[in-house]
């Protein structure tokens, strides 16, 4: 039971229907020299989801531990971490689709700051690198501008992109060299270069048609599987490739 | 109106990817070609240098040998250079892999080009 009021309310409170161990990989850069996994007990439903285990560690166990999250519903994208091997959305996976010992980790490829915090900064440069937004000079409209649904359908998926970094993350090619852009960075560029109303697609195209840009992807299919929203990162890419290669966009 | 790129294209890595790929679907059928005629009409029993002089009697023949050298040699050669390019940071072993690498592909085709094009039986 709750006693402590300071403490939030939350769905699975002690004595829920079962117990999971976790496995978290932990690091204090101030105390360890490497990451090491410590495992906890959690008591969690079988519907309750890895962030609801996660938080019953910190709340109940070890206030120490660290990790993101704001949302918790898959929209914003903070809680990326590695689960059983892959990368996932801790407020998007059930308890009941990962098993009873769950080893949680911090995304891979990026300089990890404490427990399952990494930095994303490097990432949020390469986002920023491809011109992410909406280009257009022409006078402005007196209302919006205007798109045809054909037009629009040729960017829906990438719109999806929640910048969680899981794609970027299990790229092989990221983790060897972060010169690499990087699956996120070209999908967010994807969405503005097949974009109808943006005049910046041969930029973006010209920013992507270089050493560290799409020609490094090498078609491995693990940013598609990672992505929690679902996007055909990898179909993304290849358009791409093909309007740097036919010119089109 | 669709914004003009500031700098001139540099296209060498679109080139570059380009090339493996029409590089790569010429070499599964070069290298099968190879493999039924040496492996499967002949057998490898049979292979000695005389074989090879008799069969270079025929110019077709080099030529299929010289585009099969040359192609494998591009393709691996280009191949290796992205893995140096990835797996490769050290910027100094980066350059020396690189560099070994480049010499050891014109090396190779510079001795097999030879051999392939002023052999006299």
């Amino acid at each position: 039971m709750i006693t402590d009021r300071s403490v939030p309310i939350v769905t699975h409170i002690k004595g829920a229907a079962m117990q999971v161990t976790l496995r978290i990989m932990r690091f204090d850069p101030e105390k360890d020299k490497k990451p090491v996994m410590k495992s906890y007990k959690a008591e969690v439903e079988p519907t309750d989801r890895v962030l609801d285990a996660l938080n019953y560690v910190k709340w109940y166990e070890d206030g120490t531990l660290a990790y993101r999250r704001s949302c918790a519903h898959g929209i914003c994208g903070s809680d990326a971490v590695i689960i059983n091997g892959v990368n996932r959305l801790a407020c998007k996976t059930l308890i009941q689709d990962v098993g009873k010992t769950i080893t949680i980790e911090p995304l891979a490829g990026f300089k990890v700051l404490k427990d399952l915090i990494v930095d994303f900064e490097p990432f949020f440069e390469q986002y920023r690198s491809v011109l992410p937004y909406l280009i257009n000079n022409d006078p402005k409209p007196i209302k919006e501008r205007l798109q045809s649904p054909e037009d629009r359908e040729k960017f829906d998926d990438t719109t999806k992109c929640i910048l969680c970094a899981s794609c970027t993350t299990s790229c092989p090619i990221y983790w060897a060299n972060p010169d690499y852009v990087g699956p996120s960075a070209i999908v967010n560029a994807h969405r503005f270069i097949f974009d109808s109303r943006d005049q910046a697609a041969a930029e973006r195209l010209d920013i992507l048609n270089t050493r560290s840009g799409v020609w490094r992807c090498r078609t491995i299919f693990n940013c598609t599987e990672a992505c929690p929203r679902e996007i055909e990162v990898t179909r993304a890419i290849e358009d791409v490739k093909r309007a740097i290669l036919y010119g089109e966009s | 109106m669709q914004r003009k790129s500031s700098k001139p294209r540099d296209n060498f890595e679109l080139r570059s990817w380009y090339f493996m790929r029409v590089s790569g679907a010429l070499i599964v059928v070069l290298a099968i070609i190879h493999l039924i005629y040496v492996h499967y009409v002949h057998g490898v029993d049979e292979i000695s240098a005389g074989f090879i002089a008799e069969r270079w009697l025929n110019p077709t023949w080099r030529i299929f040998d010289f585009v099969l050298l040359t192609l494998a040699l591009l393709h691996g050669g280009n191949g290796m250079r992205i893995l140096v390019d990835d797996y490769i940071r050290p910027k100094g072993w980066r350059t020396f892999a690189l560099t070994s690498l480049y010499i050891v592909v014109f090396l190779l085709f510079a001795v097999g080009g030879l051999v392939m094009l002023t052999y006299q039986g």
